[in-house]
């Protein structure tokens, strides 16, 4: 049988897993995902964690013990930054210990630390593929092929989203962290919602690195969070290309209650469209959806009247 | 931040600015800060914010705040959204923003325009006045929560608490600070005591500013004072400078503790809230009470992994989450309770 890794279904693996599950495969292991995200593993994860915090990092409890049974290995990394010069959000740093600290018998957690500023990705997964085999030339391959698919998958999801989009009607951005809005558990499946509702959506993976890492003013100079000021220079890029932005983030996230802010009155000056949708454990899904509709039409208003 | 208003106005002073040190934290700052700040910000935004309007009210033209790139959380950029709350409000004003790469640009440039007269051996000069006024302050914090669990009539120790400070903020050289320094020592040896008393003791750890502003953690030390706790807390401006100047060896050393329960410092004073309650556990302290804004994004993942450390070395943690809304009565609850678990936990 082959040693199974389990990688918990919450935060960065909406960002990075299919560069993860491509690279342990090669490595002879199988990757076994936690389920998506549902009420049991909800409910598990506000029993554990500290009650303050971000629904996201909530979840990786209930996730974990999803997976407990079912693995060799737990895959958490250490996140602290996947570009020179930035960093990520602290609690994304001090995740495998919090995991480590809450929940007992767990399989043997592999908490690779990830830190462009000290070291390259490669040097890092390196090191990672060091424990399963001895052989320098595997690791190497697995590395490739893992960069290969990752940069497949993203020109996929992106094409995806982009047919089901029609040339009419009105187009709406919605940003935020991969984790909040791929959830569809969390956010109350917001992005088939607006399909639903008949808007085309776009989102931060159809914005090229180069235009999301560039500083475009004086303050996204300043936003070292990495992925808000992703956030934030997506909000400027789109704005003249679609009619509404939606900003979702999760109540009590530390960087977007400040770089949300901006945006807020960045907005409100240019009288843009912009909701701003907050979701926790409680979030419900008819209070997304009255919201939802309420913003669509008030865009739709707008449109009427310009015509 | 307390009592260390006075030391930061020793600086500025001797530089030959004006000074306007916000006016004491009331409710209508807290008001204010929480009027015009994003909602779930954390609460020391808010608390800035107000002494923020009230400072300009009041006619400063010129904000200090401190931001940069080195950080993980939230406070090295709040500058940027202060700054832009108070533009959309529409108060004229500069703010310097020392960061890690321009403290000593700022200090040399901007400084200079401040004072009439900013020679470096002024500025020399104003940095000793604020290490030596931090230094004192420091010390006689010190010496009020001992006197405050020891003394015979309650309230004796904040009685000369105020009055030092007052002494102290009248000192411009750093003679005569050192001068008034051994007067105020003496001042709180006079304080009637009853050393045969055995109070418990409770260490303070957390986040540093909810820490160190008493109107933002309901004066929680001189409540516990009252009921007769000694309260030992490793935070000061003194420590501070001590951290920025990086001759501070005992924060590496704690954070060496910590680091089985957590590898990384993640931000802020993660690390040491935890390598602090082992150090305490391991002098004998009663408790450890934690104290941080609601929010707090590096305590929170120490308070994620302190449930732990506390059952593994025996020692009771009580934490507070504080913000705008947290009320004094249940905080005097949650103590009275607190300490009589301690007092049982000791008769055992
Ligand atoms: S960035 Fe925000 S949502 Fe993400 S983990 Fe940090 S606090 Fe939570
Ligand atoms: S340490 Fe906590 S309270 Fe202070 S800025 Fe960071 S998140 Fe906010």
């Amino acid at each position: 049988m082959a040693t199974k890794i389990g990688i918990p279904r919450v935060l960065l693996y909406y960002k990075f897993f299919s560069f993860w599950k491509v690279f342990f495969e090669e490595l002879r292991l199988e990757v076994v995902p936690s389920d998506e995200t549902n009420r049991e593993i909800l409910k598990d994860s506000v029993n554990i964690s500290v009650d303050e915090v971000c629904v996201p990092v909530k979840l990786i409890y209930g996730h974990t013990l999803n997976l407990r049974d079912k693995v060799d290995f737990l895959f958490i990394p250490r996140v602290i930054s996947t570009e020179k010069r930035f960093t990520n959000c602290p609690k994304l740093l001090g995740l495998p210990d919090m995991v480590k600290e809450s929940i007992d018998h767990l399989p043997t957690i592999i908490d690779t630390t990830i830190d462009y500023n000290r070291e390259s990705l490669y040097k890092s997964m390196f090191k990672l593929g060091l424990r399963f085999t001895k052989n320098p030339f595997k690791i190497n391959r697995a590395f490739e092929q893992a960069k290969r698919s990752s940069e497949n998958h993203k020109g996929m999801e992106k094409t995806k989203l982009l047919n089901n989009n029609q040339q009419e009607g009105i187009k709406i951005a919605v940003l935020g962290h991969p984790y909040n809005i791929y959830d569809r558990f969390i956010n109350g499946d917001l992005l088939q919602r607006l399909k639903r509702l008949n808007i085309n959506v776009v989102t931060m993976d159809m914005v090229s690195k180069k235009i999301l890492n560039r500083s475009i003013d004086s303050i996204s100079r300043w936003i070292y969070w990495n992925y808000e000021r992703e956030i934030y220079n997506s909000f400027y890029y789109f704005i003249k290309k679609v009619d509404g932005v939606i900003n979702v983030i999760s109540f009590s996230c530390g960087p977007d209650s400040l770089v949300g802010e901006l945006l807020l009155r960045d907005a409100k000056r240019y009288e843009f469209p912009f909701l701003q949708l907050v979701i926790d454990e409680h979030t419900s899904e008819t209070g997304i959806v009255t919201r939802l509709e309420a913003f669509v039409d008030m865009i739709k208003r707008k449109h009427k009247q310009r015509k | 931040m307390g009592n260390n208003w006075v030391a930061f106005k020793g600086l500025l002073e001797t530089l030959g600015a004006q000074v306007i040190v916000p006016p004491r934290i009331t409710k209508r700052t807290i008001d204010l800060g929480v009027k015009y700040s994003p909602e779930f910000v954390c609460f020391p935004f808010k608390v800035n914010i107000g002494n923020f309007i009230e400072a300009l009210e009041a006619g400063a033209d010129t904000l200090v705040m401190v931001g940069g790139t080195g950080g993980t959380c939230r406070f090295g950029f709040y500058n940027i959204v202060q700054k832009r709350i108070l533009d959309d409000l529409g108060y004229k004003f500069d703010m310097i923003v020392f960061r890690d790469d321009n403290f000593w640009e700022i200090l040399f440039k901007k400084f200079r325009k401040i004072g009439e007269d900013s020679s470096i051996s002024k500025i020399i000069k104003a940095f000793r006045v604020l290490w030596w006024k931090a230094k004192v302050i420091s010390e006689i914090e010190d010496l009020v929560r001992f006197n405050r669990a020891y003394e015979k009539r309650i309230g004796e120790a904040d009685r000369v608490l105020e009055k030092a400070l007052m002494m102290l903020d009248e000192q411009k050289k750093v003679k005569e600070i050192k001068e008034v320094r051994s007067e105020i020592k003496n001042l709180f040896k006079h304080i009637p005591k009853d050393l045969k008393k055995k109070p418990l003791r409770i260490g303070i750890i957390g986040e540093v500013y909810v820490r160190s502003e008493p109107y933002v953690n309901l004066d929680i030390e001189k409540e516990l004072g009252k009921m007769g706790v000694l309260v030992d807390q490793k935070m000061s401006v003194y420590k501070w400078l001590k951290v920025i100047l990086r001759i501070d060896l005992e924060r590496a050393w704690t954070a060496r503790r910590a680091r089985p329960y957590l590898k990384v410092n993640a931000g802020a004073e993660d690390q040491q809230s935890i390598g602090h309650t082992i150090k305490y556990a391991k002098a004998g302290t009663d408790g450890v009470i934690m104290l941080y804004p609601f929010s707090c994004m590096p305590e929170n993942i120490a308070r994620g992994i302190l449930p732990n450390v506390s059952r593994r070395y025996k020692i009771p943690i009580l934490t507070f989450s504080l913000d705008e809304q947290t009320g004094k009565t249940g905080m005097i609850t949650r103590l009275e309770a607190f300490v009589d678990l301690l007092n049982r936990k000791r008769r055992r």
